[in-house]
């Protein structure tokens, strides 16, 4: 138990928490209590999976890679944790309006993005790992929409759930972003 | 300033970065995604304004890229822990804050110059129509670009947390992509009030060849982004907590004499580019300086029409084209005229067809006016457009499809086949009556001119 | 390389002592008064200044960089006060500093570094390649100036933290720990190169070890618990110890004698 506070301290665990809800109350209030448009669920997971990508790396990596502890099965508990954080607030603050997301939806977009936060913080380093799950969302958020197969793989995070290009584009990116996470660990 | 210390930023400092997103990044979205920029006449190197537009609403997601680099660059001195040696340099800070984002500032709008002129190239070819009126559209976006990446510097550097960069980025997607929402919803949305959304730097592309930005727009966004630039730049600046605080002043008071200024009313937005709806005519047809590149196949086939009609109606039939200036709105009907023959070149149905097929589409538009309220790039409603191919059928004794409208021609002559065999049992001068009912309904646009043509009922 | 002769070098100096502070109160943090009363008149020469850990000397340092506004008392560094209001922009143009914890931009070449540096001290924009070069030299980096800083080594970035500090000429140079991190033979030209800018600029070094003050300083000052404990020559210093005292050399035995009486040195370490 108090291994766990002081690593959820040392990986800024309790700021990103406070971003991920401020951001999701922003943008419920913002959108006047909820409305269809899957954009504004996909920007509050994309908000706080950013947030808590942060804390991907710790305070000193060399350090971190020293411990005697096994890091793969906590890299792999972490990556879980952000996407689980990030449903788990959007899915408080839709409780108070009108349901916007539905679990499938919810549950597809945050695994993603965790697995895009993961995997930028092996290619980029834990500080700047939430370029990846803002960046293609913002190109994607602006796309217009297509049929096609290319199409929903871009705009993944925005199809509506039980597409199947989408959920597999989720599945590849969560699995992907995880292992790599898992075995390689935060770039330094 | 000194170069080589400029140079130096340039080299060392996300500036690189920041412009090759902006330029790559722009160039893209547009060439790897097929969107309306690729379609008809908002075609984004058809016309100067519509360039500028569509290279502007890149900012939806640009811009936000451009605010979280800054930040990245805001946090360099904290994350090199750098302040130390710093506070004990004798150069005054606002200096060093100049040289970071002055070349972060010369690399982001080299990057978005860039990414115009790869557009403004193509205009050059193609536009009849050359003019500096589109100027304003792109200078505001470069200004936003910078003051975004500006104030997220400042951000950065006055809260260097890990945080801080996602945090605006986000942010800053926030911004564009539901204050843009605001403005997109039909009828515009009542959530937010226009003045705020305006706020936004991006803008939608283009919904109509003619609409440009008044003047008030961009005089009011373009004080808004001058008070972002000065808080970034004060807080990048700044040393103490209160002077970091008083930075904030040009950010809130930029924002309040900006809503101040910028219109209320979405008809004070987007206005009618009057010198761009000058009108040029050939004999009778006219169209808008924007489009005088058109005249050269309308001319021959409206002069038919025209006579065509004037056979058909007699005198009360239309006297001369021409081109729409009215502002579309998903509300109000569209443009309709007794006198004349009302053309969008929005409208694939004319924009697509020449010769003999333009005639008919013409004639089609001139017993039976297009009503229902023109929206991005559609054509009227499946009704309408078979009451058109009946009425274009009953001049040129044939019943067609008319091509290039929403509607499948297998569906318009579903919609077409039984009126045009009741209007043909009909005796001859009983068609023309009917003929000329529709296109009083039409011109009403309070019945249904494919009723009116069957005889009021639809029995 | 030929330096240019501005009006400061050649004006006569118009103050006895390049750092004089009488009753010097320097706060550490918001309580603690790290410096409590210190009277020092520091000239030309190399000065070591040594004390055991938490006596102040770091902030003590970063009271005479301008870093830290005195709490009481008065400084004057090169005759004009330190520590009223107003940007010293004058006094810094003419302090060289290398901090304890040497901040460096890792994206930025060795050149590029100390250049930067250099437009920060408001080198005039002409002679800062030369002053560039010519510090670069003095620290031995002049193969590696046009590497990138992280790929330096630790003995390598503190010599670009004190090829920075130097390339301004300055009249006062403070250097926070320099040797952390040198190898002996470094340590070796680390000591000639201070004696050589000690001949016309007065040099604080702050160091924990002794022997380096032995080589190098021509003054010892000796600080403990915020107050001046001892200043005179190494010899002196060595005179003060006897064999009774704690140390491998005559210098440790000075050092530990003088501390001893004040109860310094408790505990272990």
């Amino acid at each position: 138990m108090r291994w766990t506070a002081l690593y959820v301290r040392s990986r800024q665990v309790p700021a990103s928490l406070a971003a991920a809800v401020v951001s999701a109350a922003a943008v419920w209030a913002l959108s006047g209590g909820g409305s269809a448009d899957p954009r504004l669920p996909a920007l509050v997971l994309v908000a706080g999976t950013a947030a808590g990508s942060i804390g991907l790396g710790g305070q000193d990596l060399a350090l971190d890679r020293t411990a005697a502890i096994r890091w793969a099965p906590r890299r792999a508990a972490h990556t879980l944790l952000i996407g689980a954080v990030a449903a788990a607030v959007l899915l408080a603050v839709q409780a108070t309006g009108e349901e916007a997301a539905t679990a499938a939806f919810v549950v597809r977009d945050s695994a993603g993005l965790a697995g895009l936060a993961a995997a930028g913080a092996v290619l980029f380093g834990a500080q700047h790992a939430w370029t990846l799950p803002v960046a293609w969302p913002a190109f994607a958020l602006f796309t217009p929409p297509g049929t096609g197969v290319p199409a929903q793989v871009a705009t993944w995070m925005m199809q509506p759930p039980g597409t199947a290009a989408a959920t597999w584009t989720a599945v590849v990116l969560a699995g992907g972003g995880m292992a790599a996470y898992t075995l390689a660990g935060p770039r330094r | 300033m000194n170069t080589r210390v400029l140079r130096t930023e340039l080299k060392r400092s996300v500036a690189p970065w920041a412009g090759a997103v902006t330029l790559l990044g722009g160039l893209a979205f547009l060439y790897s995604l097929s969107g309306p920029w690729w379609k008809g006449p908002e075609l984004w190197t058809a016309q100067w304004t519509s360039m500028a537009m569509w290279t502007r609403s890149m900012l939806v997601f640009l811009w936000p890229l451009a605010v979280g680099l800054g930040a990245l660059q805001g946090l360099r001195d904290h994350r090199s822990k750098m302040p130390e040696l710093l506070t004990s340099t004798p150069r005054p800070a606002w200096q060093r804050a100049a040289t970071l984002s002055g070349s972060t500032a010369l690399t982001l709008t080299s990057g978005f110059g860039l990414f115009v002129l790869v557009g403004a190239v193509q205009v050059s070819f193609s536009a009849e129509y050359q003019h500096l009126g589109w100027l304003p559209v792109s200078l505001v976006a470069g200004l936003a670009l910078v003051a975004g990446a500006v104030l997220g510097m400042g951000v950065g550097r006055a809260l260097p947390f890990a945080l801080t960069p996602p945090a605006l980025a986000v942010a800053a997607l926030f911004v564009t992509a539901v204050l843009r929402m605001t403005l997109d919803t039909v009828p515009p949305s009542s959530s937010l009030p226009i003045p705020v959304a305006l706020l936004s730097p991006a803008v939608e592309g283009v919904r109509q060849v003619l609409l440009t930005f008044s003047a008030s727009v961009h005089v009011g966004q373009t004080l808004w982004l001058l008070g972002m630039a000065a808080t970034g730049f004060a807080l990048l600046a700044a040393a103490t907590p209160k002077a970091r605080t008083l930075a904030l002043t040009p950010l809130l008071s930029g924002a309040a004499v900006a809503l101040l200024v910028l219109p209320a009313a979405p008809r004070e937005t987007y206005v009618v580019d009057e010198d761009a709806a000058a009108r040029v005519c050939d004999g009778r047809v006219c169209v808008t300086k924007a489009h005088e590149g058109e005249l050269a196949y309308l001319a021959g086939p409206g002069e038919k029409a025209l006579r065509l009609l004037r056979e058909s109606l007699g005198a009360g039939a239309p006297a001369a084209i021409r081109e729409t200036t009215a502002l579309n709105s998903p509300l109000e009907p569209a443009e309709r005229s007794r006198t004349h023959v009302i053309v969008d070149f929005a409208d694939e149905a004319v924009s697509g067809a020449r010769g003999e097929e333009l005639t008919r589409v013409l004639v089609g538009l001139g017993l039976a006016p297009t009503c229902s309220s023109r929206t991005w790039g559609s054509s009227g409603t499946d009704a309408e457009a078979a009451a058109q191919s009946v009425a274009a059928g009953w001049v040129f004794g044939d019943l067609r499809p008319i091509d290039g409208t929403m509607h499948s021609a297998a569906y318009q002559m579903k919609k077409a086949r039984p009126a045009w065999k009741k209007l043909k049992a009909l005796p001859r001068a009983e068609q023309h009556s009917r003929i000329k009912a529709m296109r009083a309904a039409a011109l009403s646009c309070e019945a249904q001119p494919l009723e009116a043509l069957t005889g009021g009922g639809s029995r | 390389m030929m330096r240019a002769v501005s009006a400061a070098d050649i004006a006569p100096k118009a103050y006895a002592w390049e750092i004089q502070a009488t009753g010097l109160k320097v706060r550490a943090g918001a309580k603690r008064m790290a410096v409590d009363g210190l009277d020092l008149s520091l000239g030309t020469g190399v000065h070591g200044l040594l004390g055991p850990n938490g006596a102040g000397k770091t902030t003590l340092i970063r009271a005479l960089a301008t870093v830290l506004r005195p709490a009481g008392g008065s400084l004057e560094l090169l005759g004009e006060p330190a520590g009223g209001t107003g940007g010293h922009r004058e006094l810094r143009r003419r302090i060289g500093y290398l901090p304890q914890e040497f901040g460096y931009y890792k994206r930025f070449t060795v050149r590029e570094f100390v250049e930067y540096m250099a437009w920060l001290k408001e080198v005039p924009d002409r002679e800062i390649p030369g002053a560039v070069q010519r510090a670069v030299e003095r620290v031995g980096l002049a193969d590696r100036a046009d590497s990138r800083m992280k790929t330096l080594s630790g003995g390598m970035v503190r010599r670009v933290g004190i090829a920075q500090a130097i390339v301004n000429d300055p009249a006062i140079l403070l250097l926070d720990e320099p040797t952390v991190g040198l190898d002996p033979a470094q340590r070796l030209r680390f000591r000639e190169l201070l004696q050589e800018l000690g001949s016309d600029a007065c040099v604080v070094v702050s160091t924990h070890l002794v022997e380096d003050v032995a080589a190098a300083c021509t003054d010892v000052v000796l600080f403990a618990e915020g107050r001046l404990r001892f200043q005179g020559t190494p010899d002196g210093l060595a005179a003060a110890g006897g064999p009774g005292h704690v140390g491998d050399s005559p210098l440790e035995r000075g050092y530990s004698a003088l501390l001893s009486d004040s109860g310094q040195g408790r505990g272990s370490w």
